[in-house]
């Protein structure tokens, strides 16, 4: 889903196609909403986050069977910057405390359904 | 020894539609531990007690485990395994439920293990069968509840602010003293309180000791100005009232007579290092403050050590 968020990002792209791969319902909301923010400021995204995920919990009773996730992602080499090249000051990345819901749809497709990512310096 | 550094989480997301749904189960006579009919259970209670030694604070008691409800439930379940805060008793996942929280979540490396959970209402007895939970432990789950319980319990006293000139006399019913100013303010804490302090939580057999240590404090004099320092040298009379102290001091400028009340309030907050160990781990929590402030009046004129005779004006 990061992937897909990212790659939107450069473009910027609050419908590109991977998003709804990746992730629906209030986590695809959420990245839509803050894509087109993105665009309308006539901002793009550069650079890459560094991901390292971990599993805390499965919900087999649930339908569609879920599993929490933590993550601690590092977004220091990320930035924004308008679009049109006119200057812009965005805030510092840094280590994001991170989590997620994703849900197994069907044999081997796998989505995230809802996440939260915290402040800079929360991990 | 294993050595863990980690947040202690809660998550209450099942919690909610479980309790609710728990409503008409009959009670069963053989619920091995209802703390709603038997308080008393060891099991549904753990106990606080002050470890001894020489840290000194520390306070001794009980305490348990509450739904969201605010009721009394089991911490520890000895079928179930232990509460996980969120509707759930967890035990380490073997044979067949590790197989399915594997298939369902992958395979996770030691130091941490797939717990399975036990969902239901130890209160009306409810344990719908299907329904499990698997969690990911690194340390046993009954750690880490009892290592919140025993931080809770540390309780953390308020510093006692000293000053020279005595501002905040130890003996209430002493009068305090201004200070002046340029003449150089001793701030310290009282010795009694910087001490650190400990708490240990135990339940069937586990037993976990937070220790609370204080670290640096944080004095507000009132007059704008803040300063860091460790617990502070304490004056004695012998000591010259004009020398500064070595450690810890503040030299107030202007006098408080437009300060609300004609005082300033001077702040303490000591910050506190929280750790915890027992049951084959230990930690380090985020730390703790306490805080106490008194009024002190700062004036003008200096009113101490001038005498017609002196000489020195």
């Amino acid at each position: 889903m990061w992937q897909a968020y990212i790659e939107a990002i450069r473009i910027p792209d609050p419908n590109y196609p991977d998003l709804a791969r990746y992730s629906q319902a209030d986590a695809l909301n959420l990245l839509v909403r803050g894509l087109t923010t993105v665009q309308q400021q006539g901002l793009v995204g550069q650079g890459d986050v560094t991901l390292n995920p971990s599993v805390t919990a499965a919900n087999p009773n649930t339908s569609p069977p879920t599993v929490e996730l933590k993550d601690c992602v590092d977004t220091s080499k990320t930035r924004l910057v308008k679009k049109d090249g006119s200057p812009y000051q965005d805030t510092p990345g840094g280590k994001r405390s991170a989590k997620a819901t994703v849900a197994r749809i069907s044999d081997g497709v796998w989505k995230v359904t809802e996440f939260a990512i915290f402040g800079v310096g929360t991990c | 020894m294993l050595r863990t550094r980690r947040r202690l989480m809660t998550v209450g997301l099942l919690a909610t539609t479980l309790l609710t749904i728990a409503v008409s189960a009959s009670a069963d006579v053989i619920d091995p531990v209802n703390c709603v009919t038997d308080p008393t259970n060891p099991a549904c209670v753990i106990q606080i007690g002050d470890p001894g030694g020489g840290g000194g604070g520390g306070s001794s008691g009980s305490s348990g485990c509450r739904n969201e409800q605010g009721q009394a439930i089991p911490c520890f379940i000895p079928s179930k395994g232990w509460y996980g805060g969120d509707g759930c008793w967890y035990k380490r996942a073997q044979g067949a439920e590790l197989d399915a929280a594997e298939a369902l979540g992958g395979k996770v490396d030691p130091p941490v293990y797939w717990y399975v959970g036990s969902c239901g209402d130890p209160i009306t007895n409810f344990w719908p069968a299907n329904l499990v939970r698997f969690r990911v432990y690194g340390v046993e789950p009954g750690v880490e509840l009892l290592a919140q319980d025993a931080i809770r319990h540390l309780n953390l006293p308020r510093p006692a602010i000293r000053l020279n000139p005595d501002s905040s006399p130890t003996d209430p019913t002493r009068r305090a003293v201004p200070q002046v100013v340029f003449v150089p303010t001793w701030m310290w804490i009282d010795p009694v309180v910087w001490a650190p302090r400990s708490a240990t939580a135990s339940i069937a057999g586990l037993s976990v000791t937070a220790v609370g240590t204080p670290t640096t404090v944080t004095w507000s004099t009132g007059d704008g100005h803040t300063t860091t320092c460790g617990k502070g040298t304490p004056w004695t009379s012998g000591i010259d009232p004009k020398a500064p102290s070595p450690d810890c001091g503040h030299v107030y400028t202007v006098p408080s007579r437009n300060a609300a009340g004609g005082k300033y309030t001077v702040t303490a907050t000591i910050t506190w290092r929280v750790t915890w160990s027992g049951g084959g781990a230990s930690g380090t929590e985020p730390a703790l403050t306490s805080t106490a402030s008194v009024p002190v009046q700062v004036l003008e004129a200096p009113a101490v050590n001038t005498r017609p005779a002196g000489g020195d004006r």
